[in-house]
């Protein structure tokens, strides 16, 4: 399809796309129905969340780990295109300390498609009585046109959950 | 213009706050940067704020300059000192 587009779709400016992997294996859910009001109003930047069933989380595009937070729980992975990836684990996860949270790479690492990023204990966060939904958000929206979001079960690494249009031009 | 501003929240500054700056600094159009220990960071950007690594105690300097800049400034800061509660 991308392919069919390039070939034959020359002569207008097209809108570039990224198209966004399952970082985890579970079910998709709209941003709005996850427990914490700055991503369910939005305020975090469009979006989905994977209600996880398992826990290791993969690199959702080749790229850069653009941060890793030190507790382990949340990463941002920037695309070629510039265009920032918040995977944030659990609700109020910061609080867990890295309790739960083992991290296989480093901010500034470069990373590919399908690589493992944190492999995180579901258990032990749900035993401690947080959620575990994971939001996944684009972090720098501007670029963004607009946010396409697939719906229902993925397995981890399914192709393009979420498809950001990117703004033409600049 | 610069205010030097001490981190409240004891959880420091991760994602959810680190947004809440990013949004209040983008509202001004020139650039307003967080200081920490020597090295400057854009405050309009979520990676570069969460780079900061900012924690509980911490001392951050807010700079912008220009129309509207004590505003903004104000306005990081506000976050900055800002404990969460949920």
């Amino acid at each position: 399809m991308d392919m069919l587009g390039k070939l034959f779709g020359g002569g207008k400016t097209k809108t570039k796309t990224v198209e966004i992997a399952a970082p985890l294996a579970g079910k998709l859910v709209p941003l709005a129905e996850v427990p914490d009001e700055a991503f369910s109003q939005g305020f975090m930047g469009p979006g989905a969340a994977i209600e996880p069933a398992s826990g290791t989380v993969t690199a959702p595009f080749d790229g850069t780990i653009g941060h890793l937070i030190d507790t382990g729980h949340a990463v941002v992975v920037e695309h070629e295109s510039g265009l920032e990836l918040l995977i944030h684990v659990g609700i109020n996860t910061v609080e867990m300390k890295g309790e739960g949270f083992k991290p296989l790479v480093r901010t500034g690492d470069s990373v590919k498609k399908g690589q493992p990023l944190i492999e995180v204990d579901l258990e032990r966060i749900r035993e401690a009585g947080y959620s575990v939904v994971t939001p996944i958000v684009v972090a720098n929206e501007d670029l963004a046109e607009s946010v396409d979001s697939a719906s229902g079960n993925v397995a981890a690494q399914a192709p393009a959950i979420l498809t950001v249009h990117l703004k033409s031009g600049k | 213009m610069q205010k030097t501003f001490t981190v409240e929240n004891p959880t420091g500054i991760h994602a959810r706050p680190a947004r809440k700056i990013v949004e209040a600094a983008k509202s001004f159009d020139g650039d307003v940067l967080l200081e920490k220990g020597g090295s400057r960071f854009s405050a309009k950007s979520l990676v570069k704020v969460l780079s900061v690594g900012a924690k509980q105690g911490d001392s951050i300097t807010v700079v912008a300059e220009g129309e509207g800049a004590e505003a903004v400034i104000d306005a990081v800061g506000a976050v900055l000192v800002l404990q969460e509660s949920h």
